[in-house]
């Protein structure tokens, strides 16, 4: 197919790329060529450097014991923009891993060909996947915000917050602009298993902090999953797990006394069984608005929200290291 | 002046259906407010086929993977009398099917990609995929038995694939590659072409009972929707319910054969347009073209 005229156009600018190699294409009627388009499931931070340098970004960090919902979590998320026209005042505004998104929700769809939505255990990586959204208040108030998820593994969330070296290893919560942590709303509704419920994300808490892998004052939202499970107990079991759940908010709180004055907490449901009257991301929503607007990274100490001196990823990357825009340290 | 659009949609999305109507009722000439041929030029082969089994009712031959058309008119503006050199492609919809699926396309697609001054994105509504949930479905199935679903056995789980990815996600996919290299387009108005309107119609509605296509985008293809309300800066876009073909093959075959003036059939709802106007998606596209016209007229 060759274009019969030619117009002026934005390819005509000198600073467009050149067009890459092309490549043999295989296996498709004719012996056409193709061109590879740049494409990810997911990005790590090499790869994510185009969006985070281009303008201020949220990491949100989501960690806790394995299948405490972290995947099911960001999932659901995700879901709530396929088929609503905002969510909590927010409309997607892009993703650069879309892909990434869909797997994580082929174990809930129908074309899994399963009966019961399942989520996908995340297995243990080296790198740092990160899936990308990028959303805009609704009404184009102000610019998209791009917010970057992690999840930690289960295996590496039990080592870190058994091992000051396992934490360490977590490079990922020095960049947290908010850390979310997970506890199994199913295992807080059953007597011999809340404590060690809490005692992790305690824990991990602490150790994080001990270690200084979290910044000072940082953002933590400490997430009841699994809500629906809780909420369909009969009334005197669900009491008894209400009131264990205000009881570790509150010991909670009092732990992490002038170290997270912004400890938060939430009850979620991100994907309630269907028998469950909940809605999907039940929870959820009252907390997203902070997680877009507000970041660990961009606070004063003593817990004021400053503007950003620093609006460019790359600037504050600089400036981390002590180095000027002109270069000179 | 010449314009380029790009066409994307995936299969049987409506594109050749448009092309073939737009042939006839710019070169038939009839359309008050319609650009209309200027002069026959080249060869019009390809169009002529098309229209000619449009005209008759006969279902289009679809256009191969690797064997995408490029169709070119000199159309004339009634209003102002301006001429443009019209190129367009046809392609194959599997063309954009491996472009989700396998992360590739054919190089004549960049260099169109680059070189498009705007976009036609073809739906149909009778051919989205929505990735339904298992949650939504099961939900859907209790309420209509009154109680909750018997057990199923488990099974194993079918591994995943791009393909079972909703219609949106893929055309939102679709668009967020023109930002990126090799494309990397900064403006590209983008026309929504909701084909088979007519098939959306409530018989018995009166008009203002009709979903308009902006309605209809939002609860159908909600992230597509919200990608382009959210990015008109880069995308500024309006919404098209067309009816190129006035009916359905099938059912509507005696009556559609029966309008001696086939343009007659041929129904479009939107912004500035007339009733069988098929032109005004581009004129709007050639309008948002111009650089003193960037970032006014959005959705």
């Amino acid at each position: 197919m060759t274009p019969a005229t030619a117009s002026p156009s934005e390819s005509d600018k000198s600073s467009e790329p050149p067009l890459p190699a092309v490549e043999e294409g295989a296996g498709h009627e004719g012996s056409a060529e193709y061109i590879e388009l740049p494409r990810f499931s997911e990005l790590d931070p090499d790869t994510a450097y185009p969006i985070t340098a281009a303008s201020p970004t949220r990491v949100l960090v989501v960690a806790g014991l394995a299948d405490s919902g972290k995947t099911t979590l960001v999932a659901s998320i995700y879901e709530c923009f396929l088929k609503r026209r905002s969510f909590a005042g927010y409309c997607f505004a892009g993703s650069e891993t879309l892909l990434g998104f869909e797997k994580r929700c082929h174990l809930a769809r129908t074309a899994s060909g399963l009966s019961r939505a399942d989520t996908e255990r995340t297995g243990r990586s080296e790198g740092t996947p990160l899936l990308h959204l990028r959303v805009r208040p609704e009404g184009r108030k102000s610019p998209g915000r791009d917010l970057l998820f992690t999840d930690v593994f289960g295996e590496a969330f039990r080592e870190a917050k058994d091992s000051s070296d396992a934490c360490r290893r977590l490079g990922i919560l020095r960049r947290a602009d908010r850390l979310l942590l997970l506890v199994d709303g199913g295992e807080l509704s059953q007597n011999e298993r809340r404590f060690a419920a809490y005692s992790a994300v305690r824990d991990f808490l602490r150790r994080s902090l001990d270690t200084g892998m979290l910044p000072l004052d940082p953002l933590v939202d400490v997430l009841a999953t699994k809500w629906d499970i809780v909420d369909r107990l009969p009334p005197r079991e669900k009491a008894s797990a209400e009131e264990y759940i205000r009881r570790i908010e509150a010991l909670l709180t009092e732990d992490f006394v002038g170290r997270v004055d912004n400890l938060r907490f939430g009850r979620i449901a991100a994907r309630p069984s269907p028998e469950s009257a909940l809605a999907l991301c039940h929870g959820v929503e009252p907390l997203f608005s902070a997680w877009v607007e507000e970041s660990s990274l961009y606070r004063q100490p003593g817990g004021h929200e400053a503007l950003p001196r620093f609006e460019r990823e790359i600037d504050r990357y600089l400036n981390r290291r002590g180095i000027s825009r002109s270069g000179s340290r | 002046m010449n314009a380029k659009q790009l066409l994307i949609g995936l299969p049987e999305a409506g594109k050749s259906t448009f092309l073939a109507a737009l042939w006839h009722v710019t070169e038939g000439g009839r359309v008050e407010s319609a650009m209309k041929v200027a002069a026959v030029e080249g060869d019009q082969q390809y169009l002529n086929e098309i229209r000619d089994a449009w005209s008759s009712c006969r279902p289009l031959e679809r256009n191969r993977r690797g064997q995408d058309k490029l169709v070119s008119m000199k159309l004339v503006a009634k209003s102002d009398g301006s001429v443009v050199d019209l190129t367009l492609p046809d392609p194959a919809g599997e063309s954009f099917s491996d472009q989700w699926e396998l992360g590739r396309c054919l190089p004549d697609y960049v260099t169109l990609g680059r070189e498009a001054s705007g976009l036609l994105l073809f739906v149909n509504p009778g051919r989205i995929e929505a990735g339904l949930s298992i949650r939504d479905v099961v939900r859907a199935a209790e309420a209509a038995r009154g109680g909750a679903a018997s057990a199923e056995p488990a099974v194993e789980p079918r591994p995943w694939s791009p393909q079972s990815a909703g219609t949106q996600v893929q055309l939102v996919e679709l668009i967020q590659t023109l930002r990126r290299p090799p494309m990397g387009r900064s403006y590209l108005p983008v026309a929504i072409i909701v084909s088979a309107w007519d098939q959306l119609l409530e018989p018995e509605g009166s008009p203002s009972e009709q979903l308009t296509p902006e309605e209809w985008l939002a609860q159908a293809l909600p992230l597509l929707a919200q990608y382009l309300e959210m990015n008109t800066e880069v995308f500024p876009s309006r919404i098209y319910g067309v009816s190129a073909q006035g009916g359905d093959l099938a059912r509507d075959r005696a009556r559609l054969l029966d309008e001696p003036s086939p343009w007659k059939r041929v129904m479009i709802v939107g912004p500035d347009c007339d009733a069988h106007d098929l032109t005004a998606p581009l004129r709007w596209l050639l309008k948002m073209a111009d650089p003193d016209n960037r970032g006014k007229a959005t959705t």
